[in-house]
């Protein structure tokens, strides 16, 4: 087995580097698109609410499968009006589509976790802004937001671990993360060895993951 | 006595005669059935396609009637062996596995792999010299892949889950070129938006001898027959004729190997 992984280190390597780096990209940006929504969601009446419950319910709803075929071979299918739109250039490429397909769906989850989290903070928070005379977005960015990102971290790096094995999907479309290249390889060996390499490789991710998550938690325990 | 002994030699000579003319002008051909266009049942039960045709056209060069059954691929060997028809013209590959088991023709069509291109890059021939830097995509675990890494290392190869993702993404100008088998791309390509076209020659994978008509091993006389059915047909333009009603494309012609074409 450990033949297996040296005698397709490259290949080892590039997969891992992808799931990682796409993982966390995503979740990232995700989080930045989340961040409003999930506001929207948590305070705000009206159109903009229903836009946002129309985002969540739209790419929470959707399989990430179906999500990425729709994103990679649908915005093909135009393939032309995009180029004479000048946006070909994103949608030409694999990788671009993956991530894109990736933050849509992540942050509909992220977003409903950060109003879930806006909704716990009691009220005697909120008064006591009032009390300290903190204008709202004072309010808002110096303890809100806070407390909120403190208390959605566990659901939050929960999140990430799933996206972690969520891009095994993105070999659909041609992007070779730790399990398409897993598949390549036992394409060539035969051997199921190579899942359990494939298998050992998103373990020792998920744990490094899980680690760095614990020291950010620790940080922000007294909040949340 | 005399006429009655006459009479009953009559009678056993018109049964012999009998006997021996139908099998003389009957042959029962086994085929799958179920790879279209090649071996197809019809919607009204017919069985149909390229085999068949091909195979009527030898029975008729030979002077005999054939009769056609179908037959499950997973036992169409077997089904030879026990006697439930005589030959099988069923798009079989020749290995060296199934000659253990099975005699085979001369090959009756080659299936050759070929680069699919994008027009607008005028490609004309498909060396590695010309691919170099672009796009090539085929299906994962194809036997395509080990020809595209042995031979094309400079170009970027993406591998697609299925077939037609890649030629969809050939279509939409994802892709310059797609390698595949000549028949599934010709097929697609009679149907596409003309997009694109088949550049440089077809080629063969190493070891691959074609697709032959199978026979038991012990009848090396019917084998002999049928091969010389097949070389009138193919010399007298028949073959042509009937390929040219399935296919845009030579496959009578042995195509050269991949290491006789890439090799220097």
């Amino acid at each position: 087995m450990f033949d297996l992984y040296l005698d397709y280190i490259d290949r080892w390597s590039h997969g891992l580097w992808l799931t990682a780096s796409m993982s966390t990209l995503s979740v990232l940006i995700g989080f930045l698109v989340a961040l409003p929504i999930g506001f929207v969601r948590s305070r705000a009446k009206g159109p903009l609410a229903w836009l946002a419950i129309a985002y969540v319910n739209l790419f929470r709803g959707m399989p990430l499968l179906v999500l990425m075929f729709l994103v990679y071979y649908g915005f093909g299918q135009f393939s032309s009006e995009l180029r004479a739109m000048g946006l070909w250039w994103f949608f030409r490429d694999a990788y671009f589509c993956g991530m894109l397909a990736l933050i849509l769906n992540t942050s509909a989850y992220q977003a409903e976790i950060i109003r879930g989290s806006l909704n716990t903070i009691s009220t005697s928070v909120i008064e006591t802004n009032a009390a300290l005379n903190l204008t709202r977005w004072t309010a808002f960015r110096r303890v809100l937001l806070p407390i909120a990102f403190a208390k959605a971290l566990p659901p939050l790096g929960n999140e990430y671990i799933l996206m972690v094995k969520a891009t095994s999907l993105l070999a659909i479309i041609t992007v070779f993360d730790l399990m398409g290249e897993a598949r390549t390889i036992f394409s060539e060996t035969l051997d199921l060895g190579v899942y359990y390499v494939a298998a050992i490789h998103y373990l020792v991710l998920v744990l490094a993951i899980e680690w760095t998550l614990r020291r950010v938690e620790a940080r922000f325990k007294w909040m949340a | 006595m005399k006429t009655l002994f006459k009479m009953a030699a009559a009678a056993t000579g018109l049964v012999v005669a009998g006997l021996a003319s139908a099998s003389a002008e009957t042959l029962q051909i086994g085929t799958e059935g179920a790879y279209a266009p090649f071996n197809y049942v019809s919607e009204n039960g017919e069985i149909k396609g390229f085999d068949i045709d091909i195979g009527n056209a030898i029975c008729a060069e030979m002077k005999v009637e054939c009769e056609w059954s179908v037959h499950d691929w997973g036992g169409i060997i077997p089904a030879l062996n026990a006697h439930k028809f005589d030959f099988m013209v069923a798009s079989m590959a020749i290995t060296e596995a199934r000659m253990e088991n099975v005699s085979f023709s001369d090959p009756y069509y080659y299936n050759a792999m070929r680069f699919l291109a994008v027009k607008e890059l005028a490609l004309e021939e498909a060396t590695p010299e010309r691919l170099k830097g672009l796009v090539v995509g085929t299906q994962q675990g194809a036997v395509s892949v080990p020809v595209l890494d042995a031979y094309f290392p400079d170009s970027e190869h993406k591998l697609y889950p299925k077939m037609t993702e890649a030629l969809m993404d050939l279509e939409s100008g994802r892709l310059d070129l797609a390698l595949f088998s000549q028949f599934t791309a010709g097929e697609w390509l009679a149907g596409s938006s003309g997009c694109c076209e088949f550049v440089g020659e077809s080629f063969l994978m190493d070891g691959t001898i074609g697709a032959g008509i199978a026979f038991r091993k012990q009848d090396d006389e019917l084998r002999n027959r049928v091969n010389a059915a097949l070389k009138t047909i193919m010399d007298n333009g028949t073959y042509e004729t009937i390929r040219a009603e399935y296919f845009d494309f030579d496959i009578m012609t042995k195509p050269p190997y991949v290491s006789e074409l890439f090799d220097k």
